[in-house]
């Protein structure tokens, strides 16, 4: 614990850093008034009073004879004025407390008629579906598609005030004039209500976010609308999550270690829209997924839903890419920045409303040269070290991918049938060994996967819903290490004592040459149906077979010789699922009870000491189950609890060893968990002053037969030998202001994640928090919000993200002299940006500029390993 | 027209000050006792214990103890990753780092606390790991063997810096890495006799063969390379006359197992000081120490005319399951004896029926074993250090938490 003091007042100091202050919209503000039998005048004087605000206009425009009596709860003064007036013929300018009102004079409508096309969009940069858009004093009005695109023809030639209302959003007027014989073309951003950003706990508007948050599911939605326009990856995105912490080493395309909750690596599954992410051409993990490609991240926190069809220990990740879009249209963005670094993504969606096929092709090219500078130990041709700042000559990443889906919809037999198609290619160069001491100048690995699948919807009679989503993918992964001179970290060739250029005797700069090639081939099957009773109960039901199959090659082996790699590995796993949930009338209770069965079969080649090939296979059955409920105690309380027996089967590499230097152990027991998640959320707007939406998250994680490769300097074998515990604290707070010019998030994370083994080789560490991991976690940002700029259309928008880590031990922390501990040190990196977006006529354009790691701190996920510094990014948007 | 103006201005301000801050017991720790009394004049030995942690297969933890029966108390150890070495030599401490590929000399102080001096790389000859033990021959001058480089390194130990390295001559076939190498032990006369490995490099599956090489750091040669086909042995020593005898069935049963080349000898052999060969005349089986069934042998030292053997004995069906039984819970045996009269060794008792002693120094004339608990895939926690008496019995000293890897006294 004694970490933690001095980093408390760092800590501290960033969580209140974001301190503000801010003054909204006034217009927008809801108030309470009563007028009883007053004239305009004496009604307008009253709100001045009640708001504090000053109220100008033409006394000649006021109806002079109106009177009013009414009672008014939480309305805005728009709306409260509008009634007073008895009118909406008004236009507003309101500049901080000082409001004018002019009534708006109607032209005479003229005889030639012209067309008006628009396009809605919200201040958070989505389309608006479905919103109604009137010409006021006319029975003239329309729709917008499910793009937020509208049109209508036939208007008279003149001016108009078009009045939009959408729930959730504020009501809007915009003046439009029509030309004769002219298409008028409008993009129009419309404010979000203050009321429907309560509602959600990651801002989001579709109503599949809405059902996760509401529903009874330990799960945190992570919206990428903002990420979109920002520079920082998804990793980094993902990692200002509570509870979620991303260790990387190094820039674009390194290695990223996710754990949530303290449990990582196999504990913890990902999925592209419920299929494992290594099925869907993303190989390279979770932090390089292109964050423009995807609308948002689901974060289930160790009780992880039946149709996932996973065996998942602390939980599980589920990235949704762009669905569902109607119309045509899509995105392009462009970054570029520090470190030769420049991304493309694309992402262009043709699904005519009136058409039953659609067609998506999205593609991403990820480049960078990751020659960040890192300080280094640099020997001479004796060994003399001295320390120097160099630049990263051999870490270069270029990953390019492309995903084709076509498809159809509202057929009798589907309502929808798609197919998908990718392929992803990734080149990486290797820089050093694991704790940057030796440096690399050819080592190099690559990836490629394709694949594609099938995937039908069908619903009948909105009681049942079936979905089937079958598939294949075949990765194959590739390191290459043959060089034959030495390098030094300047990038030159390193020299002898006699000063000649050094000749590798054994090629191969991690000790041994090597061409390896590993190619895996997945199968897989998913399907999920539900089927609702009646408005109270539903059940559901899951299964996911999945067949996996890896063999290798060894390049550099001679005809004839034998190829250990060339052996056949393979998995088949079937697990299966039903879950009941219900909820109560009011939707004030809701409940979910589950239960899982998990089979196993694991097959293997193996030379026996006379060079005899044997096939080895155990097969393996469990079972799981789980329960999660929520309560709404009042409007803004709310709680949820879940609990899952979760269960991690051992993979095959765990359980019949690498058939050399890791040993077989056939009687692994797969790893257990109880996983207790137990929460409570507010929701309050305190007083129209602000929105505030806290959730406090409490988390036991006891994890049984915890398997880990132990052994001695040559020989290991995987065990389960502990019995680990991990508790801790999430707290995430959100703060939207009025007229939302202002937002701010803060998020904590303390995990005491401790060694409770009572045998085996930790138990004289017993109490011990697990070393390695980090412990004590949060991260803040905030945005300040210019709202129409220079037009109405225009918008600037400030931000920082922060991000502090607080140091941790390589190894056990009751051992070891404190001035000698291996230490991983603390963190703490800022990043500032800005971003103006602007309309255009039906594109919306973003630029960017962001500025990370501001302070240049020295950045350590891993012992040894250093992260880049400042960096400096651009980039640009168009969605279209 | 008639503008109407209200005069009340009244600026609102909100103002949010912004906390969170998540509340936290902080416990103190107690802070370091360097032990601040003078034992300059007291014996110094040090202990390399290895721990594991989840994802941290190793971390190494150096003890400095005034006495090998004074408790090994890891919090109050030097920490260090888990590929490094520790060997002492006059009066100092080196520490070789596998992972780093540096070498770091220690002074132990007068509160017993090691004080780096001084430190070079082995990163810029191109070495890519660094397993092999250190060979020590003056102030001036030792050895080791990095891994990928088919050359011995010669360094100075006084001014630390690499000052020259020997090739591998042609007699060591490339086969011969180093990835693997066994005893490395110095004669009186300033020799270093290598026993060494031929792995296929591009798997390190497949042994093709043995040798033991003698060099001469001074002058920069490679004396002899005896390439009789015999296993690495993971110990040999110098007798009381600078006989050199190799144990030569090394990682419990190694060759064996992969049968590669079949040919291959377990024996212990001999190479009589001044010789250019393996003396035809001393080629023991390991069963001549007693041992029944398929013994491998773990390690050997060499005292003087006294000896300590450890092996463990396996059955076929052993064997070919795992080569490493070992580490499956086959408990090893230890012998002492005398080189002139191999066959006349006897057994050591030992009750604890879970626990081996694997590793065995020399300290000071008398031998020292280090006993760990293999019945649970080596995955217990604590060892024992016990002094071999001269009636071949078991005098328990201390013991520590993880394995005890080496064990030597400083000054």
């Amino acid at each position: 614990m004694y970490l933690v003091k001095e980093n408390m007042v760092l800590f501290l100091c960033m969580l209140t850093s974001l301190a503000v202050y801010s003054q909204g919209n006034i217009l927008d503000r809801k108030i309470d008034i009563r007028f009883e039998n007053q004239s305009i005048d004496e009604a307008l004087t009253k709100i001045e009073k009640e708001v504090g605000c000053t109220i100008a206009y033409r006394l000649s425009e006021t109806p002079k004879s109106r009177r009013i009596t009414k009672v008014f709860k939480k309305t805005t003064l728009r709306v409260i004025i509008q009634e007073v007036w008895g009118s909406d013929h008004l236009s507003f300018l309101a500049i901080g407390n000082d409001i004018t009102i002019q009534v708006v004079q109607q032209k005479k409508i003229k005889s030639q008629p012209g067309n008006l096309q628009g396009y809605l969009i919200d201040d958070r940069n989505e389309s608006i579906p479905f919103a109604t858009v009137a010409i006021k004093g006319t029975s003239k009005g329309a729709v917008t598609d499910e793009s937020g695109h509208f049109e209508m023809k036939g208007i008279p030639e003149g001016s108009y005030i078009l009045t939009i209302s959408s729930m959730g959003y504020e009501p809007k007027e915009q003046q439009a004039t029509i030309r004769p014989n002219k298409t008028t073309s409008l993009s129009i951003m419309v404010p979000v209500a203050m009321t429907a950003l309560d509602e959600v706990v990651v801002e989001g508007q579709s109503d599949e976010v809405k059902e996760l948050i509401e529903s009874a599911q330990a799960v945190v939605v992570v919206e990428t609308r903002e990420a979109k326009v920002q520079t920082a990856d998804l990793g980094e995105v993902i990692a200002r999550t509570q509870g979620v912490n991303i260790q990387r080493t190094g820039g674009l395309g390194s290695q990223a270690q996710f754990s949530l909750n303290g449990l990582s690596k196999d504990q913890i599954r990902f999925f592209l829209n419920g299929i494992p992410l290594d099925a869907m051409g993303y190989i390279n993990g979770l932090a390089n997924v292109p964050v423009n490609l995807i609308d948002r991240v689901e974060i289930y926190r160790g009780v992880v839903p039946i149709r996932f069809g996973a065996d998942a220990l602390g939980g599980a990740v589920n990235i949704i890419s762009n669905e569902g879009f109607v119309g045509t249209g899509g995105s392009a963005s462009y970054q570029l920045g520090s470190f030769g670094t420049h991304r493309l993504a694309l992402n262009v969606n043709h699904r005519p409303a009136d058409k039953t096929y659609f067609i998506n092709i999205s593609g991403f090219y990820d480049r960078s040269k990751n020659n960040y500078k890192i300080n280094v130990d640099v020997p001479d041709a004796r060994g003399n070290l001295t320390n120097q700042t160099v630049e990263r000559f051999h870490d270069k990443y270029l990953s390019r991918g492309m995903n084709l889906e076509f498809g159809i919809r509202n057929k009798g037999w589907a309502d929808m049938l798609m197919i998908r198609g990718f392929y992803t290619k990734i080149n990486q160069d290797l820089q050093h060994n694991f704790i940057m001491t030796v440096p690399y100048g050819e080592a190099t690995s690559g990836a490629t996967s394709m694949g594609s699948l099938l995937k039908w919807e069908k619903r009948l009679k909105n009681k049942l819903t079936m979905e089937n989503t079958m598939g294949f993918a075949r990765n194959e992964t590739q390191i290459v290490d043959t060089a034959s001179f030495v390098y030094k970290w300047d990038g030159q060739l390193a020299r002898d004592l006699q000063d000649e250029i050094i000749i590798r005797a054994i090629p191969g700069e991690r000790g041994s040459p090597s061409d390896i090639l590993f190619k895996d081939k997945l199968f897989y099957n998913r399907f999920y149906t539900k089927y609702a009773i009646n408005q109270n109960h539903e059940v559901r039901f899951s299964s996911a077979p999945t067949y996996e199959v890896r063999e290798g090659e060894n390049a550099l082996l001679d005809a004839g010789e034998a190829d250990r790699l060339t052996l056949d590995n393979e998995l088949f796993s079937f697990i299966n699922g039903v879950e009941y949930e219900y909820k109560s009338t009011g939707d004030r209770l809701t409940l979910i009870g589950f239960v899982k069965s998990y089979t196993q079969h694991l097959i293997t080649d193996r030379i026996d000491l006379g060079g005899e090939l044997f096939e080895s296979d155990r097969k393996t059955n469990d079972y799981g189950a789980g329960a999660s409920l929520r309560y709404h105690l009042n409007d803004n309380w709310q709680i949820k609890t879940s609990y899952e027996r979760a269960t991690r089967l051992p993979n095959l590499f765990e359980v019949f060893g690498d058939g050399f230097f890791v040993t077989e152990n056939v009687s692994l027991k797969p790893e257990r968990s109880h996983n207790i998640n137990l929460s409570a959320k507010l929701k309050s707007n305190l007083n129209n002053k602000a929105y505030l939406n806290v959730e406090l998250n409490a988390f036991l994680r006891q994890v049984e037969d915890f398997i880990q490769l132990l052994g001695t300097n040559n020989f290991f074998v995987h065990r389960n030998i502990a019995n680990v515990s991990s508790r801790g604290l999430e707290l995430s707070s959100r703060w939207s202001f009025p007229g939302k010019r202002i937002g701010l998030e803060a998020t904590g994370t303390y995990i005491s994640y401790i060694n409770s083994a009572e045998t085996g080789p930790f138990v004289a560490f017993e109490g011990d928090r697990l070393p390695n991991r980090p412990y004590l976690f949060a991260s803040t940002s905030g945005r300040y919000s210019f709202k129409n700029l220079l037009s109405e259309n225009e918008d600037l928008v400030l931000f920082v993200n922060m991000r502090f880590v607080n140091q941790f031990f390589r190894s056990w922390e009751s051992v070891g002299r404190r001035d000698s501990k291996q230490v991983i040190p603390s963190q703490f990196t800022q990043n500032f940006g800005l971003t103006y977006t602007t309309l255009l006529k039906k594109q919306r354009l973003s630029f960017t500029a962001e500025m990370q790691n501001v302070s240049n701190a020295e950045v350590f996920d891993f012992f040894g390993v250093q992260r880049p510094g400042r960096a400096f990014y651009m980039k640009s948007i168009l969605n279209f | 027209m008639l503008i109407k103006q209200s005069i009340k201005m009244k600026i609102t301000h909100w103002f949010f000050i912004c906390f969170i801050a998540l509340t936290f017991t902080l416990m103190s720790c107690s802070s370091d006792d360097d032990n601040p009394e003078p034992s300059s004049t007291e014996s110094v030995y040090i202990v390399q214990n290895t721990v594991q942690a989840p994802d941290v297969p190793r971390t190494v933890f150096i003890s400095v103890i005034s006495n090998l029966t004074d408790e090994v108390d890891l919090a109050d150890a030097f920490e260090f990753n888990g590929s490094v070495r520790a060997k002492a030599f006059n009066s100092k401490i080196y520490v070789h780092d596998s992972e780093r590929l540096l070498v770091i000399k220690y002074e132990i102080n007068e509160n017993n606390k090691l004080v780096e001096e001084d430190r070079f790389s082995m990163a810029q000859l191109g070495a890519s790991s660094f397993n092999s033990q250190i060979a020590f021959v003056n102030d001036e001058y030792a050895l080791t063997l990095p891994n990928g480089l088919r050359a011995f390194v010669i360094w100075n130990p006084t001014t630390m810096e690499v000052t020259s390295t020997i090739d591998f001559p042609s007699s060591i076939p490339d086969p011969f890495n180093t990835s693997n190498i066994g005893s490395i032990n110095v004669s009186s006369d300033g020799k270093v006799f290598i026993g060494m490995a031929g792995f296929d490099g591009t798997t390190s599956s497949n042994i093709v063969g043995a040798r033991v090489a003698i060099v001469d750091p001074v002058n920069g040669t490679v004396e002899m390379v005896f390439d009789e086909n015999i296993a690495s042995g993971t110990e040999g020593g110098f007798d009381g006359e600078d006989n050199y005898y190799f144990n030569a069935n090394g990682y419990f049963g190694f060759a064996r197992y992969l049968g590669n080349p079949p040919e291959v000898a377990q024996t212990i052999t001999r190479i009589n000081q001044g010789e250019s060969a393996f003396d035809p005349t001393f080629n023991i089986s390991s069963t001549s120490v007693g041992a029944q069934g398929l013994p491998a042998s773990v390690t050997m030292k060499i005292s003087g005319d006294e000896f300590l053997y450890v092996m463990v004995d396996l059955t076929e069906d052993q064997l070919l399951q795992n080569p490493f039984a070992l580490i499956q819970g086959t408990q090893a045996r230890l012998f002492h004896g005398t080189v002139s009269n191999w066959e006349g060794a006897v057994e050591v008792p030992f009750s604890d029926e879970t626990k081996s002693i694997t590793d065995i120094f020399v300290i000071e004339g008398s031998f020292y074993g280090v006993a760990r608990d293999f019945s649970n895939s080596s995955a217990e926690s604590v060892s024992d250090i016990y002094r071999i008496t001269e009636n071949s019995t078991l005098e328990k000293q201390t013991e520590g938490v993880g394995w005890i890897e080496y064990i030597a006294k400083v000054r």
